[in-house]
């Protein structure tokens, strides 16, 4: 037995060490992605929300509307002064800064204007606003017409004409618009008991486009009855119609893409389809992978079955072909509260979103796995994740906060965010 | 005023000689360290509450019946059935209960920097109608993120980790003294070793994940958020490897032991103490024994062989995991009771291990590369004043899982005190 004990202390003896000559464990783990910068591009004013869209060239088009200052609430807080154009460089300096003054006709208004919106077009702003004129009719009732307008001013001042969008009555209205092939899309939806065919139970929607030139001009315009036919309005009439169902545009490299509510379509410029439909859960960003033309989609849900009550949702990955059919099967790749931007690169996708007060970005192979744990880069941009419904440029979606994340080059994940004071870039540098 | 007669005999019963026909009992030991971990917390409640049974050598006194004569057997046997229903019961189910969320999850939850809580309830069976509305005669709650997935799993786990921890020194202290073991000691390792048998065998924990549940459940979900295998499919697969595996907690031969024990030797016969019938060869007593855990991995099936002579008890052990989710193995062996001088007691304990690689930092790490680890340490007791001791462990552990330790690198151990019989 003595002789059991010494040969168990020799042993001690041994494996002590070998554990302090530092052979086994505690081998330190290498994430496959490292946060290599994250610097301000610029500064923003507190009243400012800019938007991003990638050019094909590499550049990133900030872009935001500078609004009168003025007491927050108040009508002239609701006025736009102007339009302010950043374009960042590859390398993110400042490459070109713009300013575009209000057009007259938009001044003019004094607030009585809804969905203020605006694009560059390389050779000025496109702007877009929708009037709202109530009149009482004789038998007390009232009446709400809804006009959305079109105006483009130039780098110089100059003004354009002024163009009519859509207009309806007793509606709801929402445009959303998009920088494209050296010139902007605009998409305008309107749903309403009044419009044709439509009832108090079962509004109708109808969609329109407009296709601006680089100088101002409208080169095309029309209605879109395919995309009218497959939104479904919600909400009620007595609140006003929520647009969880409407049509928004957005571009992935060089795509142009239209989104409803659970479905995306590739488009051309005058928005007739190209591919799709991609399928598209609830809070979805989406993606186009130019390499292999197909199209990367990233969501989360609490699936019953999946998820425990309380416990964060599952991070979703799926890539599909131009058609939607899945290339590979649905992967849970992590957990959190909202996805904020996909990027496709070569062989990997790459994946930010916020969980807890953080952001996090997960490394995906072609297969749906995940490379490594998540990679945090740092406190969540933006206060209310999901709040800031918009549509990202180079990832589709509802977008929290906005993000733009793209590979400029191998390797090499670049994320262009907007916080509520500043336009950031993170640089995220991964292993091959 | 009889609490405190009470008390003070169990204090001096303690202290008291062993008479020499009496069946060898081990060491009092009372250990801790500064986070209060599973093996020193498991130690000391196992060693409370041997003191706290001590009550029963007030008993004779009180309950000495003729059992020679029928009637008197029959009392006596409802006396030690209402004793074990009422008194060594619900004792052996405070304490295991206490090792479970104050030493088990509460001390995983203090190895991760969390500031556990606890609720205690009644135990069995005063809860039934003393308190019908109770869910759970403990509670441990910690507020950890569930994301860190090392570290979530083995806050579910570390419950019945400790009472299988139990079970395990009050395994190896039995044979150390040649198959005997009180009465009380087999009753606490019946529980710790049957904890949550309920769930273990039912259909239910393959089914869906829900919001309410228990440490079992909520392993299951943990081991489909480690290796994130989230479809329903792959959560009955887990499930049900789980539940196999559990058959090796069930076929002990000290667990049917210790149930017998309780039912004919204890409220049949009244013997406080049994023996376990253990081989012996050339002197040397040894014991081949199942022993299950639950692991960051899965379930994992350790064979022990005890060897004992003298006052030395070898544990030889190999450790493989079944899960199907990694692969995970190790083996060891550890030494105790070794004397070089009549004060001194000496033990050294080593275990080698290959398994994944726990990343405590890392939010949802799904896959990792194996990794191997090792553990090494050494025992000591020191008498010093009669049969007051100091006792001992200082041991060193590279990353990586094993029974009742740290998950990280680190050096680890305990002092405290020992109370010969």
């Amino acid at each position: 037995m003595q002789r059991l004990f010494l040969a168990t202390t020799t042993a001690f003896s041994l494996c002590v060490l070998s554990a302090t000559s530092g052979s086994t464990g505690c081998a330190k783990y290498v994430a496959p992605c490292a946060l290599e910068s994250d610097s301000t591009v610029m500064n923003l004013s507190a009243l400012s929300r800019a938007h991003l869209v990638k050019r094909p060239d590499g550049t990133v088009i900030a872009s935001w509307l500078r609004f009168k200052q003025a007491a927050l609430g108040s009508v002239a807080s609701q006025m736009p002064e102007g339009f302010e154009i950043v374009v960042i460089g590859a390398d993110g300096t400042i490459t070109q800064q713009k300013s575009v003054a209000s057009p007259a006709a938009l001044d003019a208004r004094k607030g009585s204007t809804r969905n203020i919106g605006a694009e560059w077009t390389g050779r000025g702003a496109i702007l877009h606003w929708t009037e709202a004129t109530t009149q009482t009719l004789a038998d007390g009732t009232s009446s709400t017409h809804l006009s959305t307008k079109l105006q483009f001013v130039s780098d110089n001042g100059q003004e354009g004409e002024l163009l009519d969008g859509l207009s309806c009555d007793d509606c709801s209205t929402l445009t959303s618009s998009t920088p494209f092939e050296d010139g902007v899309t605009l998409l305008h939806t309107a749903v309403g008991s009044k419009l044709g065919g439509g009832t108090s139970e079962v509004p109708a929607t109808i969609v329109r486009f407009d296709r601006i030139a680089a100088d101002g001009s409208r080169t095309a315009s029309g209605s879109v009855p395919w995309l009218a036919s497959v939104l479904t309005p919600a909400g009620s009439q007595s609140g006003g119609f929520a647009f969880a169902a409407s049509a928004a545009l957005a571009t992935s490299g060089r795509h142009l893409f239209v989104f409803a509510t659970n479905n995306a379509w590739s488009v051309d410029a005058t928005l007739s389809p190209k591919e799709g439909p991609i399928p598209r859960p609830p809070g979805a960003v989406l993606a186009w992978d130019p390499s292999t033309n197909e199209a990367v989609t990233a969501w989360f849900a609490s699936d019953v079955g999946a998820d425990l009550l309380g416990a964060p949702p599952n991070l979703y990955f799926q890539r599909s072909d131009n058609q939607g059919r899945p290339a590979i099967p649905v992967q849970r790749i992590s957990t959190g509260d909202a996805v904020l931007a996909v990027a496709a690169q070569a062989d990997h996708y790459a994946v930010v979103f916020s969980a807890g007060g953080h952001e996090y970005l997960d490394l995906v192979d072609r297969t749906g796995n995940k490379r490594g744990s998540d990679l945090d880069l740092g406190g969540s941009s933006v206060a209310d994740p999901g709040a800031d419904a918009g549509a990202g440029a180079e990832g589709i979606g509802t977008g929290a906060g906005e993000h733009l994340l793209h590979a400029p080059s191998t390797n090499v994940f670049v994320d262009i965010y907007v916080t509520s004071d500043a336009i950031k870039r993170r640089v995220i540098r991964c292993q091959p | 005023m009889r609490v405190a007669a009470l008390a003070t005999c169990i204090i001096a019963t303690c202290v008291s000689s062993a008479r020499a026909d009496d069946p060898p009992r081990p060491d009092l030991v009372f250990v801790a360290n500064p986070n209060f971990g599973i093996e020193p917390g498991a130690r000391t409640t196992l060693n409370a509450g041997r003191l706290l049974f001590r009550y029963q050598e007030l008993l004779p006194s009180i309950t000495k019946f003729d059992e020679s004569r029928p009637s008197g057997k029959a009392l006596g046997i409802l006396g030690r059935t209402l004793q074990f229903g009422f008194l060594d019961g619900p004792l052996a189910h405070m304490e295991t209960t206490v090792t479970h969320e104050l030493f088990g999850h509460g001390a995983r939850a203090r190895e991760f920097g969390g500031k556990p809580a606890y609720v205690f309830g009644l135990p069995l069976p005063y809860s039934l109608f003393l308190a019908p509305q109770q869910q759970t005669s403990g509670v441990a709650f910690y507020n950890t993120d569930p994301r860190n997935l090392d570290q979530d799993i083995a806050l579910h786990f570390g419950g019945l980790e400790s009472n299988f921890l139990t079970a395990h020194w009050i395994n190896t202290e039995m044979v150390n003294a040649r198959g005997w073991a009180r009465h009380s000691d087999l009753l606490v390792y019946a529980i710790s070793k049957v904890t949550y048998v309920t769930t273990f065998v039912s259909r239910d924990l393959r089914g869906q994940r829900g919001a309410v549940g228990d440490d079992i459940d909520s392993y299951v979900n943990a081991l489909q958020d480690k290796f994130n295998h989230w479809r329903p499919n792959q959560r009955v697969t887990i499930a049900k490897n789980l539940q196999t595996a559990y058959l090796w907690n069930l076929i002990d031969p000290t667990l049917v032991f210790s149930l017998y024990s309780t039912l004919v030797n204890f409220i049949y016969h009244g013997k406080r103490e049994s023996k376990m019938p253990l081989p012996s060869v050339n002197g040397v007593t040894f014991y081949p024994s199942p022993r299950f855990n639950l692991s960051p991995f899965g379930a994992e099936h350790y064979l022990d062989l005890f060897l004992t002579k003298g006052d030395v008890v070898v544990d030889a052990y190999g450790r493989i995991g079944s899960s199907g989710l990694a692969s995970y193995t190790g083996a060891g062996v550890r030494a105790l009771g070794w004397k070089p001088h009549k004060s001194v007691s000496l033990g050294a304990e080593v275990d080698v291990w290959k398994q994944p690689a726990l990343q405590l930092e890392e939010r949802n790490l799904y896959t990792r590369p194996d990794e191997w680890g090792v553990n090494v340490g050494g025992f000591a007791t020191v008498k010093i004043l009669g049969k007051l001791g100091l006792t001992g462990k200082f041991a060193y552990k590279s990353r990586g899982y094993l029974q009742g330790q740290p998950l990280d690198a680190t050096p680890y151990g305990y002092l405290g005190v020992s109370i010969a019989p």
